[in-house]
């Protein structure tokens, strides 16, 4: 079974296992900016499957069983982070998997340092706003499929995201002020006009 | 669509030859634009980059969730058993699954007979009037979620944060303040709730009628006039108190009044209306007691007063204040 088709009936669990093996990787992944903790993302997707199957019979899916699992994911996920804070336990900060390209310097600052800020930007998001940019920027799925997890317009959705980037971009401002705007204008220019 | 609709269709490669055409017509306009442009698409990539490459391991996932999926179905009682990161109690784990539920169906649902919106404060206050005019004093940092439309049997909202509620006389539907720890019924009063997530003590405070705050395991005390309820979330116990702060709703009111307080409680008082910390250097003068009612000071006003009445001197260093002297 696919998790693109609709499910008819309650999940089997030839079904589950498939859906299981297909995105239990790829939804870990997704969550993981969210709770900044590997464990955490795992036990946080765990749940969230755990539940399908126990709760099988009062559980009605009417879309795709991928869109439900993102939603679901990101969701059980900003709830884990509520209750981190509650009990005074927030992860400071993220710590960067340092990889060959992170020495690579943007504007004349080191990559992780624009992580950092941008990662700090997110976490200062209104929460509807965070879940719409979190599935839009982590997962797979298209803005429909959002949009109708989450019962809105594809319009609220992008505008949703647009303007979600556009207050990141202020956490960068500092760096690009600093920077020769004209060179970046022209290259862009170029490529944007010769692709 | 806007520019930054347009800036983020061109980031995805969704943009077509026009609409190339139209950004880089916008972008060579002002350097301003170009400078947006680049922050934008330097924030889309950097975002990306937050979400890690791991090792992922599912097949032993898979077995952790089949052992799971037993100890739940063994155990009707507990939800989450094999998780100790998260709360132990029973009650935690229902109202998880609940709000769980709870979320999808009315975060974004938008359902014909109850619409709810949820405000969050920042650094500034708000004053919310709901439905039936019960009048809602948000403080800062506070997140309160409420129905355009009450229900016919009762008034439901829930609070993370401070508020002081007027609350409109309803004997036929009971006013509930709900949060993850407690609740809080009222008929018709006015009170304070500071239910701070990062706090582990939940304060609902009296001014007029009465109110019943229950925990979650079912623990209530009711409260009179000027009666204080503290929950502790951690030792789930509720209980009942006077205490002589009167200026619990300070921030709201503006107005400080000491009436026969403790010096002690004075200094405590001051460090949460100003915000600055205060170090005593005689701990006799904390017993000395001080009566004065004052309206939207400033501290200078206070202290100045507080060193006449009780023989002690003051001195202010940005925020930290040191108090000597003999006192009373």
């Amino acid at each position: 079974m696919s998790g693109d088709s609709i499910p008819k009936k309650k999940i089997t669990e030839e079904q589950f296992s498939e859906l299981f093996k297909q995105y239990y990787e790829e939804l870990c992944r997704f969550v993981f900016p969210v709770v900044k903790d590997k464990d955490a993302a795992e036990d946080v997707v765990q749940d969230v499957f755990v539940k399908i199957w126990t709760r099988r019979e009062e559980l009605e899916i009417t879309t795709t069983y991928k869109a439900y699992l993102f939603k679901a994911v990101v969701f059980r996920g900003l709830d884990y982070l509520r209750k981190q804070k509650t009990v005074g336990k927030v992860k400071e900060e993220l710590k960067i998997v340092h990889n060959q390209s992170q020495q690579e310097t943007y504007f004349g600052v080191e990559e992780k340092e624009l992580i950092a800020a941008i990662d700090a930007g997110i976490d200062h998001m209104p929460e509807n706003m965070r879940i719409i940019f979190q599935l839009s920027r982590f997962s797979s799925l298209k803005n429909r499929e959002i949009a109708e997890q989450l019962n809105i317009s594809i319009k609220t959705v992008e505008s949703n995201v647009s303007k979600a980037l556009k207050q990141l971009a202020v956490y960068l401002r500092p760096y690009v002020k600093n920077q020769n705007l004209k060179s970046i204008l022209w290259l862009t220019l170029w490529y944007l006009l010769n692709r | 669509m806007d520019d930054s609709e347009l800036i983020l269709k061109y980031i995805r490669g969704e943009a077509n030859k026009t609409e190339r055409e139209e950004l880089a017509l916008w972008l060579s306009s002002d350097a301003s634009n170009a400078a947006l442009f680049a922050e934008m698409k330097t924030a889309w990539e950097m975002a990306g980059k937050l979400s890690q490459p791991f090792n992922i391991d599912t097949s032993k996932a898979w077995n952790s969730i089949q052992h799971q999926i037993l100890q739940e179905q063994n155990d009707n009682k507990t939800l989450i058993p094999s998780s100790n990161k998260f709360a132990t109690t029973s009650w935690l784990f229902r109202i998880a699954a609940v709000l769980i539920i709870a979320l999808f169906a009315t975060w974004f649902f938008v359902d014909k007979d109850e619409l709810l919106i949820t405000v969050q404060t920042g650094d500034a206050k708000r004053i919310l009037v709901l439905q039936d005019c019960t009048h809602v004093f948000l403080n800062e940092n506070s997140r309160f979620t409420y129905p355009t439309v009450f229900k016919s049997n009762q008034r439901a909202v829930s609070l993370s944060g401070e508020a002081f509620f007027e609350v409109t006389k309803d004997s036929e539907r009971p006013f509930i303040i709900s949060n993850n720890d407690f609740e809080v019924k009222v008929l018709g009063t006015s009170f304070n709730v500071s239910a701070y997530d990062h706090n582990p003590n939940a304060v609902v405070t009296v001014v007029t009628g009465t109110v019943t705050f229950e925990d979650r395991d079912g623990h209530s005390v009711f409260l009179l006039r000027n009666e204080i309820g503290v929950l502790n979330k951690f030792k789930h116990a509720v209980e009942k108190s006077k205490t002589e702060d009167l200026n619990f709703s300070s921030w709201k009111t503006r107005k400080l009044e000491f009436k026969n307080t403790s010096f002690k409680q004075v200094c405590e008082t001051l460090t949460d209306y100003f915000s600055v910390e205060l170090e005593v250097k005689n701990e006799t003068i904390l017993k000395c007691k001080f009566t004065g009612y004052f309206v939207d000071p400033t501290l200078e006003q206070i202290l100045s007063v507080l060193e006449k009445t009780l023989e002690i001197k003051a001195l202010v260093n940005n925020k930290h204040i040191i108090i000597t002297g003999k006192g009373c």
